[in-house]
């Protein structure tokens, strides 16, 4: 779609207005990784919260069983933290985790064959890692993240809204968030609005 | 279309505005891709006419993409917690510095010997406070290379030597050898791989995949 490669180019953009963290130090990928380097214990703790649910969540759709997903997961920070120093992109790290997860999962998978039962092995080959992929799954950490920021009840109304694969009615939402249903609509635009100025500085 | 959204397509029309306002909620259905072709090109050619559902679908382009791939998953809190206490455990191996390269020797056809059967590669080198060796052998069918050697130190109580395999931007192994040391990484790694050798008096000896 069209729209997809609109908004990817304004995620793209928006890094470079990133939120400052909670002592006021630059929250950007870029920024975070030097201060890695420096040995900033703090700004990889922000990268490791930023990116956990990501790289974990990458594991496990490769097909590994769930204790060998979160082997991949340490493994995966492990040569992020090795390669600190060598990174040349920070900007692109999403798509470095990504596809560092996608490799490892296949390395343990033809070594070990440790996949569940129904999982072809064309999803564990990174070669089959379309773009457009990992932008979705970028984008829904982005999301994510944005929805944590902006907290309930907000939140909880557009998940419901929007993300529950249900797809509840009005009046389960209603019964759920204790909103009026006349109210919910009206509520929405307004959460909505709150959401898209949170992720203008969400990385 | 969903029980939330069923019904709610129509609206009054305004004075210049098109008849028909898609909802917030048809949006959704056709980020999802489950509105027929009629009604999706129906969508597209409104919003050429129409600023205000322009805006609806802006406000959800945080969605686009998003609601395809499904939740992300948080994983255990010990892996979670090893993982944050890295940079407690051990220092990251630096970028190289002032690297120079060595080469592979030629490939003895004639002889004996590992180097010589067509299937791995050795070298020996001495370098300032240090001597190294190192044979690597590529992958029998599971992509796995071998790569294995031994340091010695000029001066044995010298600070180790860091040894890194590396492709590209990604650390893929790592050891640290002191006097009479001995490595040998087993990894899954494509062509063009390096491996350094962080010496001790500064520098770095690199050595490149003898088979790219």
């Amino acid at each position: 779609m069209a729209e997809e490669g609109r908004g990817s180019g304004a995620q793209a953009s928006r890094s470079d207005r990133t939120a400052p963290d909670s002592e006021g130090a630059p929250s950007d990928d870029a920024s975070l990784l030097l201060r890695c380097q420096q040995g900033d214990e703090r700004a990889w703790n922000v990268l490791v919260d930023r990116y956990e649910r990501l790289v974990y969540s990458v594991a496990l759709r490769t097909g590994l069983d769930r204790e060998v997903a979160v082997d991949v997961f340490q493994q995966v920070w492990l040569e992020l933290y090795r390669s600190i120093a060598r990174i040349r992109d920070p900007k692109a790290l999403p798509r470095w985790l990504i596809v560092s997860t996608r490799r490892l999962a296949y390395k343990v998978a033809v070594l070990g064959s440790r996949t569940v039962d129904g999982v072809l092995e064309e999803m564990v080959d990174p070669a089959a890692l379309p773009d457009a992929h990992i932008e979705e799954l970028n984008r829904r950490r982005w999301l994510e993240e944005g929805l944590r920021r902006l907290g309930d009840p907000c939140a909880r109304l557009l998940r419901l809204l929007f993300l529950e694969p249900k797809e509840p009615s009005y009046q389960e939402i209603a019964q759920r968030t204790g909103l009026a249903i006349g109210s919910i609509g009206p509520i929405r635009a307004r959460c909505l609005t709150r959401l898209r100025r949170v992720l203008e500085t969400s990385p | 279309m969903t029980a939330r959204s069923r019904g709610k397509t129509a609206r009054s029309r305004g004075a210049g505005e098109p008849p028909v306002h898609p909802s917030l909620l048809d949006w959704m259905q056709w980020l999802r891709g489950r509105l027929d072709g009629a009604r999706a090109a129906q969508l597209q050619a409104h919003l050429q006419e129409c600023a205000r559902c322009t805006k609806d679908r802006e406000l959800l382009a945080p969605f686009y993409g998003a609601v395809r791939v499904g939740p992300l998953s948080a994983p255990p809190r010990r892996a979670r917690e090893r993982v944050r206490r890295l940079p407690a455990q051990r220092p990251a191996p630096p970028a190289p510095a002032r690297p120079h390269s060595v080469r592979w020797p030629a490939r003895d056809v004639r002889g004996f010997g590992p180097a010589s059967t067509g299937e791995s590669a050795m070298v020996a080198r001495s370098c300032p406070g240090a001597e190294i060796s190192v044979m690597a052998t590529p992958p029998r069918g599971d992509g796995r290379w071998r790569i294995e050697g031994r340091v010695w130190l000029h001066q044995p109580d010298a600070r180790a030597i860091g040894v890194v395999l590396a492709h590209d931007d990604h650390v893929l192994a790592t050891a640290e050898l002191r006097d009479g040391g001995q490595f040998a990484l087993e990894e899954i790694v494509s062509t063009g791989w390096t491996l350094e050798f962080h010496l001790p008096a500064g520098g770095t000896l690199v050595l490149k995949d003898p088979f790219a």
